[in-house]
């Protein structure tokens, strides 16, 4: 009788790791394990880098922040100062090129916001950094 | 190999003994959170406002009150954005007493929902802070589905239309247009149909070098809160 039931479970367990194992080997591009846990229009670090783009990287932290350390070539954007600061992003912007917008860390939701609003704008490709420079220090560090 | 059998009943011990500790440790748990409440006890922690289409900041106060048996000190309050400020009448509370937590929110051009998180620490134990949210909904006064048109170099000299939707067009309407570059011209008309309803045409003089300018439209929006909409025309 016990063997009867091993022999149940088995078949149970199988049966329900059976349909997600043959979507992994079929449809791979289904299972993107770098995107879970992402919201819409968040990247993360790794996958950015993945895209061999030049990106336009823009830092929404405050000045004083920026100005103590922020990604090589990140533009300052001021929210307040949206459409004085747009300018800026358009000067070095081409419709391939990509954007990614951080600010501290998971807890801030300037970037967010600001990405959405530069989405409004009219502008393709534009994301905002999952970890935000908490997660570009991270991996920077040794 | 044959393994030797294992009785049903001498297992029983184990299970009692394991159920037990069960019951120990989730008496524990719920007793935690009396063990270590807060002794500050906020009112609300999010508030909700609308603001209205000419305003630049909005105000809210998260009342608070010491239920403790010792006094509390607010050690830190820290908003993530400089455009949020929250300010305390004093730092120290007596048991009973109550307090607010004031917090300014300035739009600065921010238009749609912002939430604004603002972090309370207290000295009520290791690491004790509460995050407060200011959630606002701003109002638009003009709605454009783009902020700039793109010609690419080389492209036939031609205009590009922008639209402009005055929400509120008995407050505020497009009245005028400028380049701030003369390789750009533009003109703003409303539309024949719909009166809240504004195109801009933009038109360069050539297409043959990269460029980028700042089209301003100006607004008959009091003179106290003016508003315009700054659009971009690009060469690439």
């Amino acid at each position: 009788m016990k063997t009867s039931s091993l022999r149940e479970a088995l078949i149970l367990a199988v049966a329900a790791v059976a349909p997600a194992g043959l979507a992994v080997v079929f449809h791979p591009d289904l299972v993107d394990r770098r995107r879970a846990g992402l919201e819409l229009g968040e990247v993360r670090l790794e996958e950015a880098r993945d895209w061999h783009a030049e990106i336009i990287w823009i830092d929404a932290r405050e000045p004083e922040t920026y100005a103590t350390d922020h990604i090589p070539g990140a533009i300052l954007f001021d929210p307040a100062a949206f459409d004085r600061d747009l300018g800026t992003v358009l000067a070095q912007w081409t419709p391939e090129r990509h954007i990614v917008v951080y600010c501290g860390s998971s807890d801030c939701d300037t970037a967010r916001e600001l990405a959405a609003r530069l989405r409004a704008a009219g502008l393709d490709h534009v994301h905002h950094l999952h970890g935000g420079w908490e997660a570009w220090l991270a991996a920077a560090a040794p | 190999m044959r393994l030797p059998r294992t009785s049903p009943t001498a297992t029983l011990p184990t299970v009692r003994a394991f159920l037990r500790s069960c019951v120990v440790v989730l008496v524990g748990l719920t007793s935690l959170p009396a063990a270590v409440r807060a002794a500050l006890v906020w009112e609300q922690d999010e508030i909700t406002l609308s603001a209205g289409p000419f305003d630049e900041e909005a105000e809210a106060e998260f009342a608070f009150t010491n239920t403790g048996d010792t006094a509390v000190t607010i050690t830190n309050i820290a908003s993530e954005c400089g455009c949020t400020v929250a300010a305390l009448d004093k730092r120290t509370y007596a048991p009973g007493e109550k307090g607010v937590v004031k917090v300014v929110f300035t739009f600065g051009g921010r238009t749609g929902r912002h939430s604004k998180p603002v972090t309370v620490s207290t000295d009520e134990g290791k690491e004790t802070f509460t995050r407060l949210h200011l959630t606002v909904d701003i109002p638009k006064l003009f709605e454009t589905p783009t902020a700039f048109v793109l010609w690419k170099v080389g492209d036939p000299v031609e205009s590009r239309t922008l639209a402009i939707q005055a929400m509120y067009p008995d407050k505020a309407i497009p009245v005028s247009v400028t380049s701030r570059d003369s390789h750009f011209t533009a003109t703003v008309e409303a539309d024949p149909d719909n009166p809240a309803l504004f195109h801009v045409s933009v038109t360069p003089t050539d297409t043959e070098t990269t460029r980028q300018t700042a089209i301003i439209v100006k607004t008959n929006a009091p003179a106290e809160t003016p508003r315009v909409v700054t659009f971009y025309a690009l060469i690439r």
